[in-house]
């Protein structure tokens, strides 16, 4: 799943993401929107944990350049390379911009 | 920025004619010519298939085309060129973006320079998105739009 299909779209799996925002950091054109909260969670240890919590993951796609840069950077292989060829193009420019549950729809069709 | 080019596209079928008006703006317009050439030849792997690009006779100004292929950064210095390519269309002309500057300035989005998104000028029906888009992005724009003029 994360060999670099050559026409294909980017995934994400919301699960495995953490809101390290690295992917936000390295994007060359600031097109990935992450926003989270932090949670405090008591697991019993000397101290309470406190984890983020992901509200928003999105990522503009007529911005995006598909250099493939935030798959490389992800730390938990949250996002990944789906699809063999586009099938991406919108009648608005709203629509280009797909939120978690769409990256995650793209992600879970795609299981090779 | 002057080129229209017969574009026949096969949807269900049925030959549809477009011309399209290519305003190459940046690197995007390269690509776009050579996305266009080698889309005639995945015919058969998809429902449409583009011919030619040959030069056209019939149709060889703006104002007899119907689709404007806005291709490639819209400079703030350009921008009153592709307005006036666009009203020189006629009516029913329809607006595709391609690539990542048409649509919303691409990298170059918080330049001074840019216009970020050729929307601001000019109504746009469909998005290819890319950086550069691929032959099969431009395929799934034209029909995208093909669809849209038909519905």
């Amino acid at each position: 799943m994360n060999s670099q299909p050559r026409r294909g779209s980017i995934a994400l799996n919301p699960p495995d993401c953490t809101s390290c925002m690295l992917c936000v950091k390295e994007c060359p054109d600031k097109c990935i929107h992450i926003e989270s909260h932090p949670v405090v969670q008591e697991t019993g240890g000397a101290r309470p944990v406190t984890v983020q919590y992901l509200d928003r993951f999105a990522i503009d796609f007529g911005l995006c350049m598909y250099c493939g840069i935030c798959i490389d950077v992800c730390p938990f292989d949250a996002l990944a390379w789906v699809g063999q060829s586009t099938s991406s193009a919108a009648t608005g420019s709203g629509s280009l911009v797909h939120e978690m549950d769409q990256l995650a729809a793209e992600w879970n069709s795609s299981d090779d | 920025m002057q080129d229209t080019t017969p574009v026949a596209v096969v949807v269900d079928g049925q030959p549809v004619h477009l011309w399209a008006v290519e305003a190459g703006l940046a690197c995007c317009g390269v690509e776009y010519a050579a996305a266009a050439t080698l889309v005639s030849q995945l015919q058969g792997q998809t429902a449409i298939d583009l011919n030619g690009f040959a030069a056209s006779d019939s149709a060889s100004d703006s104002a007899g085309a119907n689709v404007l292929v806005v291709s490639g950064t819209v400079t703030t210095a350009l921008a009153p060129y592709v307005v006036a390519l666009y009203q020189r269309m006629g009516p029913g002309a329809r607006v595709m973006s391609f690539g990542a500057c048409a649509a919303t300035g691409g990298p170059y989005w918080d330049s001074y320079a840019v216009v970020d998104g050729v929307d601001r000028l000019v109504p746009v029906d469909v998005y290819v998105p890319g950086c550069p888009p691929s032959p099969e992005a431009l395929i799934d724009g034209l029909r995208t739009l093909l669809l849209d003029v038909r519905a």
